[in-house]
């Protein structure tokens, strides 16, 4: 009965919340972005936690928090360090991880069933406008607040801005933290860059030196050159395999769609035109997709059912000589049990379309976010908090995950051992985040199916997109024009 | 052999008019022992068609906000007469049961003329059959991914050994792709024509094949002229069957291919559980369920009125 | 003197043939159980070896320490609740079907039909919206009543098949002696067709067994059936092949034995009754 009526309770102060919240963007409408709402009805003040000696509080000991995140080795780390906030909370912490796909399943299925099997979870953040608008996830503000309760060594200063405000925050209100800061970034083959030979006969045959790509002509040149047969030599050496110039995804898969956007973006395209009107089919973007098509004739066979995990596994088995990727895969580049390329790979921004142009990078986030049906809020921020406070940074970044602070990218231990650290950061900095709109599901849907239509030679560049067009048109007809992304 | 299919007392075994009598005067004790049934199939499959079809008039969303079930009259059927992706996956579930019952009646047929010929030892060959046919279909396509695995698949290997080099797997080219799904289905369900048509030749009477033996024909002669009118109706039963399981096919495509790559193994149910349970449109998967509801109903139709009037007709 | 017939050198060299194309055609799910006892080099090597030293590990992983029990309780849970309540509402109404006439019966053995080739995605959506309102996913009982969607009208066609046997005479004579419908029914008639009864209920087993999509939506965690689970063992960072190899041979194996056992029903079994076998 408690249950129930604390919980209809909830129901009711979201209601209310939500009406405040609609007064104040609608009064902040004409104004420039409206400042973070600090009176917020739902705060936490009451619960002045006991604290202890170390700073910990030990009030929620003896409860469990269901905990969902995705598959990755990032997760794989924090799992691994979670027993260190069992020892200082008492709480114990279940961790179940999934693919991205049957991650964002499992928790749209519990939240829409109010089941409650997950009391925080590590979501992508292009679901954020969907989850919070459908109220499946609570706002944040006052417990993320600067006077809220803390924990040693979490400090909202030290998240990189950039990253919070664009993965957490949807129309005024922080939804969470971010739980990692993946970013795309270029892979290269550093030790085939710098070899002498290979580098006379790229001279030779392109007329200009062999380095790392900055425009995507040179990117496909290098593919081109680097692409070779079992039986040829690569830098001095006989290969016993087939080498390919580039890996990609071209999965009809989420992955495809996101690395798209790196090609679509830098040609000036992009889903959505100045005024948020869609623009699936504008010239650029069927000029990005020409290019990347024409950039299968130099990746591994198979690539029409590779997703990210088979773009890291080829550049981890030596196989592919650059790719466009995930930031949060170079650890696994450097692991010298899975990797037969630790220290030869280099990192770079993503290359343009032409010389000097701006750079862009596709930010890929996780936020972590707690469910509105949990009846474990404070236990499950405590360990938001502790996942974000330094030391555990520190070590998840050591262990070759990606933090989310300013001060673990700032760490010069870390600059010093990690080759991506660097890299990361400014990549970090020329992010550009995807569509977060309610619809993410559907374009994302359209778009995989499309650009895999491509990938197989099913259809053509135009054709696909011109489909896309058609198909976006019709999912996103209540949403146009975009405004808020 | 024998078609169950007379609606009334067709069996030599039961009464004739004391029958008649008997069956017609209990309705009220029918009702007694149809009532469970009735009222769980009621719950668990006519209301939720009836839910399912008053959805098909809403739009109802769980990602994307203020779908709630609003009325949208005709709205999702209209942009389901224009979903080409649904078409489609429609055409190609079509195509592929079509290929599918095809090899599977021909080689399903064959292989029962093998085993009827068979007078000793029957019995373990067609427990052997009868496995493709009643192993789980999600450990089958987790098998069948296992064998074509480009890396280290045993299929792969084998043509190898044969001197066919393919770089690049199975699963991953569209055309071979359905192909392997073809033949996968193949493989689990012709077994399932053979014992039906097995079944079927046992009960042939000897008589009419010795006459004909007698006049001179030949075995190719016996077999479609004098078993095959004989095998027609429980051939088209089997075949009728297999076609209602075939346009559903979703866990085998599942776990394979999940439909690529590309588009090239998109079938209509994983098409409507993309669209349900991965784009969370409800209502709109709802109406296309309708459709699929439809197209199992002309089957349904078909059924009863080929078995079940035969079945009178017979009598 | 030992006499061979021209007709038995025949006869073992069709059996010949036959056999080795069945073991030719078994040969995947051979793969796939020499695979479970492989360790990890052995999988992934090639050529691929065919001789091994067999090692149980993956069946340890997969079912100790990745809790893949509970998966195969979940299974037995669901396919004996879903077989029983399928049994207890259904074999009365076949019984009734081929025994009392109601205007009703060819509708009502035609809507059995038509619910039996319902694709289960039909369903899928209502019965996932009414059982979340309900807060029944992730419980048995969603899981459960959705199986009997479609056992129930197959356990209704397929038991028709075999009281369609029994002469309505022994009805009669047991109605005469005094004996009510419902003890006719249970005293008399039902043990006539146990083996029917056996059949369809093994039948019935079987179908919840191997049932995936409908499991795949209403079940969780704690309730994932067989088929729901294994592919979780797919994962970005892997897929860990031998375990799966290990899960599905266990999960196939029952079916296996059970449907050897009822052999002799399989064709009537696998068309629900509407052709009798040998």
């Amino acid at each position: 009965m408690k249950k129930i009526h604390t919980w209809s309770k909830m129901n009711l102060s979201r209601y209310t919340y939500i009406v405040i919240s609609l007064v104040l963007v609608l009064s902040f409408a004409a104004c420039t972005p409206a400042p973070t709402p600090t009176a917020a009805p739902e705060t936490s003040t009451e619960n002045e936690a006991p604290v202890a000696e170390s700073g910990w509080s030990k009030e929620y000991e003896g409860t469990t928090l269901n905990f969902i995140a995705e598959a990755t080795l990032n997760t794989t780390i924090l799992k691994e360090l979670l027993p260190d906030f069992s020892e200082k909370t008492g709480i114990t912490v279940n961790v179940e991880e999934a693919p991205y796909d049957s991650l964002v399943q499992k928790v749209v299925l519990d939240f829409s069933t109010h089941k409650g099997g997950y009391d925080i979870i590590s979501m992508p953040y292009e679901y954020l406008g969907s989850f919070a608008e459908n109220e499946y996830i609570m706002p944040l503000d006052a417990e993320l607040s600067k006077d809220a309760a803390s924990v040693p060594g979490f400090d909202t200063d030290n998240l990189i801005p950039g990253l919070w405000e664009a993965s957490t925050k949807w129309k005024d209100h922080i939804y969470g933290m971010p739980s990692n800061s993946a970013v795309m970034m270029m892979f290269y083959r550093k030790d085939l860059m710098e070899n002498e030979q290979e580098k006379a006969a790229f001279e030779e045959k392109y007329g200009y030196p062999l380095a790392p790509a900055t425009t995507w002509a040179q990117y496909r040149d290098i593919a081109e050159f680097f692409t070779r047969k079992s039986g040829d030599t690569l830098a001095g050496e006989t290969l016993t395999q087939d080498f390919y110039g580039v890996s990609l995804a071209g999965k009809r898969h989420i992955a495809t769609v996101l690395e798209w956007f790196n090609y679509a973006w830098t040609y000036g395209g992009g889903l959505f035109d100045g005024a948020g009107q869609l623009q699936a089919n504008a010239d650029a973007n069927v000029k990005s997709l020409e290019y990347w098509a024409d950039l299968t004739a130099f990746a591994p066979p198979g690539y029409t059912s590779a997703t990210w995990d088979e773009v890291t596994a080829a550049l981890q088995q030596g196989t592919a000589a650059q790719a466009i990727t995930w930031a949060d895969t170079a650890g696994s580049m450097e692991d010298p049990d899975a990797s037969k390329v630790k220290g030869n790979m280099g990192y770079a921004s993503i290359p343009t379309l032409n010389e000097g142009d701006k750079k862009v990078a596709h930010l890929g986030s996780w936020i972590y976010a707690i469910s509105v049906d949990t009846t474990k809020k404070d236990a499950a921020l405590l360990m938001m908090k502790w996942a974000l406070s330094e030391d555990v940074q520190l070590k998840l970044s050591q262990a070759g995950g990606l933090p989310a602070t300013i001060a673990a990218f700032s760490d010069p231990t870390l600059n010093e051992q990690l080759p991506y650290w660097k890299q990361t950061m400014v990549s970090l900095e020329e992010s550009r985040i995807r569509p977060r709109i309610p619809q993410w599901g559907q374009i994302s849907d359209i778009l995989s199916e499309q650009l895999s239509r491509v990938m197989v030679k099913e259809a053509s560049p135009t054709d696909a997109l011109n489909e896309a067009q058609t198909q976006l048109q019709e999912a996103l007809k209540d949403a146009l024009p975009v405004t808020a992304e | 052999m024998q078609m169950m299919s007379n609606l009334k007392q067709g069996s030599p075994a039961s009464g004739s008019w004391r029958t008649q009598f008997y069956l017609s005067r209990n309705t009220k004790i029918a009702i007694g022992f149809l009532l469970p049934s009735i009222v769980l199939l009621a719950a668990i499959i006519l209301f939720p068609i009836g839910y399912s079809l008053a959805l098909t008039f809403q739009s109802y969303s769980l990602v994307i906000p203020g779908k709630t079930g609003q009325w949208a009259g005709f709205e999702n059927y209209l942009k389901f007469l224009g979903d080409k992706a649904f078409w489609a996956a429609l055409g190609r579930v079509g195509l592929f049961t079509l290929l599918a019952v095809s090899f599977e009646v021909v080689i399903g047929v064959a292989f029962a003329y093998l085993l009827n010929a068979i007078r000793f030892g029957r019995r373990l060959l067609t427990s052997l059959l009868l496995i493709p046919t009643i192993l789980t279909p999600v450990v089958i396509g987790l098998m069948f991914n296992l064998i074509f695995n480009a890396q280290f698949g045993l299929f792969n290997y084998l043509l190898k050994l044969a001197g066919i080099q393919i770089t690049d797997g199975i699963l991953n080219n569209p055309s071979t792709a359905f192909a392997a799904l073809v033949a996968i289905d193949v493989w689990e369900w012709m077994p399932f024509i053979a014992l039906i048509m097995l079944a079927g030749m046992q009960a042939i009477p000897e008589q009419p094949i010795e006459a004909a033996q007698i006049d001179g024909a030949n075995g190719w002669q016996i077999f479609w002229q004098v078993m095959m009118p004989m095998l027609r109706p429980v051939l088209i039963v089997a075949i009728l069957f297999r076609a209602a399981e075939a346009i559903r096919e979703f866990d085998k495509v599942y776990i394979l291919t999940g439909g690529g790559p590309g588009t090239a193994t998109e079938v209509a149910d994983l098409y409507l559980y993309r669209v349900s349970f991965s784009n969370w449109d409800l209502s709109y998967g709802a109406t296309l369920g309708m459709v699929m509801f439809t197209l199992a109903m002309v089957v349904a139709v078909l059924y009863f009125f080929i078995t079940v009037k035969r079945g009178e007709e017979q009598r | 003197m030992i006499v061979i017939k021209r007709r038995d050198v025949r006869n073992g060299l069709i059996f010949s043939i036959a056999l080795i194309i069945l073991l030719l055609m078994l040969v995947p799910y051979l793969w796939l159980a020499l695979t479970a006892v492989k360790n990890r080099v052995d999988i992934f090597s090639i050529p691929p070896k065919f001789f091994i030293t067999p090692s149980w590990e993956n069946f340890h992983v997969a079912f100790v320490e990745k809790g893949f029990l509970q998966s195969l309780r979940n299974s037995i849970i669901v396919a004996l609740s879903s077989t029983l309540i399928t049994l207890f509402a259904g074999v009365p109404a076949a019984y009734s079907l081929t025994r009392f006439s109601t205007r009703g019966n060819n509708l009502y053995l035609f809507f059995l039909l038509a619910a039996r080739l319902l694709p289960g995605i039909v369903l899928a959506v209502p019965l996932f919206i009414l059982f979340s309102k309900a807060r029944l996913i992730n419980n048995y009982s969603a899981v459960v009543l959705s199986h009997i969607t479609f056992n129930l009208p197959f356990a209704v066609w397929m038991m028709r098949s075999f009281f369609l046997e029994v002469p309505i005479a022994l009805d009669e004579a047991a109605t005469m002696d005094g004996c009510t419908p419902f003890a006719t029914f249970t005293k008399i008639i039902l043990p006539l067709v146990k083996g029917g009864l056996v059949a369809t209920g093994i039948f019935c087993l079987i179908n919840s067994w191997n049932e995936f999509l409908l499991a795949l939506i209403l079940t969780g965690r704690e309730t994932a059936t067989m088929p729901v689970a294994i592919p979780g063992l797919m994962t970005p960072l892997g897929t860990f092949w031998g375990q799966i190899a290990a899960v599905g041979t266990v999960t196939t194996l029952p079916v296996i034995i059970f449907a050897l056992i009822v052999q002799k029903h399989i064709v009537q079994g696998m068309t629900g009754g509407a052709i009798q076998g040998e």
